[in-house]
């Protein structure tokens, strides 16, 4: 018979030999490594945005598809020239290339924040009509006009 | 098939959970094993896959680029990560999604390896994440010990699986 078992989660592991490689590894290298991935990724994630294939932007570019197979597995060292032309293609700027996933998602979350303050607090379109507020304002009402000073003109 | 899965606190981040397997009986997990076994030969590209394995858990996620695909049995979702495309050293793992995966061995394929069947070591590695890998599956699959967390990021359940089908018969 099967019976259910402990429900959790998985204990944190680490060891002496992961502890001692990875402190091993100066912060600059590991850097470097994480930079060539966000780039790959970004690249990845522009051209799914632009709907274009790897052959596609090997066409535009005129490189083979193996040179772009080999920037988005994350292990290439760009050029400033190389990734230029990428961005300039993919209608991006070099730094949106080198901005991480956690960084846009948080970008994207302060964005969508501002967005919903401004229509809350500044009102950039008319309001709609809410009687439970806006009880005294009335938004039918004849305009009050004086018509002193035209009647002096004309006397 | 007795084996604990354990989360790796260096590697493991907020876009994606890595788990490694300790086999029962074994006082470190197939990860671990894999360094043991490399790193002396191979130190730096042990250290950038380890680089690598960091910058998948806490910065970008497993991205379709940077490993190779179905290295193993059709469906089991065994994949193989490289240090550069030309690179010789592989470390294999099982992909769930792009949110989870469970390192497993690896070796280095050496020149006029063509596949890991070729090679006494990496065929070694191979088969044994490939009986994990069913293992895992089917327990997932039956959901009675193992599954999946509502966000579908993590595994619960029996990880430190001291449950044998075998025991259960007898």
């Amino acid at each position: 018979m099967t019976t259910m078992k402990k429900t959790t989660r998985a204990r944190l592991y680490s060891s002496p030999i992961i502890e001692e490689i990875l402190n091993s590894i100066p912060p600059v290298e590991r850097e470097k490594t994480k930079n060539r991935m966000v780039i790959a990724a970004r690249i990845d994630d522009y051209m799914l945005q632009a709907g274009l294939s790897k052959m596609e932007l090997s066409r535009r570019l005129n490189k083979r598809p193996s040179e772009i197979t080999r920037w988005l597995s994350g292990t290439h060292n760009f050029t400033t020239d190389t990734l230029t032309e990428i961005a300039f293609e993919l209608k991006v700027t070099i730094a949106d290339l080198h901005k991480s996933k956690l960084e846009l998602t948080k970008q994207r979350e302060e964005t969508v924040y501002q967005v919903t303050n401004k229509v809350q607090i500044n009102y950039p379109i008319t309001p709609r009509y809410d009687p439970a507020t806006m009880s005294t304002i009335s938004i039918a009402s004849e305009p009050q006009v004086s018509y002193g000073k035209q009647k002096q003109l004309f006397a | 098939m007795l084996y604990e899965i354990v989360e790796l606190q260096r590697f493991s981040g907020p876009v994606c959970t890595i788990y490694s397997v300790i086999p029962k009986g074994s006082p470190e997990t197939l990860l671990d094993e894999f360094l043991h076994e490399n790193s002396s030969l191979y130190g730096i590209e042990v250290s950038e896959l380890l680089s690598r394995l960091e910058a998948i858990g806490k910065s970008e996620g497993l991205r379709e680029g940077y490993y190779k695909s179905d290295e193993g049995r059709l469906g089991d979702n065994i994949c193989a990560l490289y240090v550069k495309p030309a690179g010789r050293l592989r470390l294999y793992f099982i992909k769930y999604g792009n949110d989870v995966i469970i390192i497993g061995g690896g070796g280095y394929k050496g020149i006029g390896v063509r596949a890991w069947q070729d090679d006494p070591i990496l065929s070694g590695k191979m088969r044994q994440l490939m009986d994990y890998a069913d293992h895992i599956g089917k327990r997932i699959q039956k959901g009675d010990d193992l599954s999946w967390s509502s966000d579908l990021r993590y595994l619960e359940g029996d990880l430190n699986n001291d449950y044998d089908e075998e025991d259960d018969q007898g």
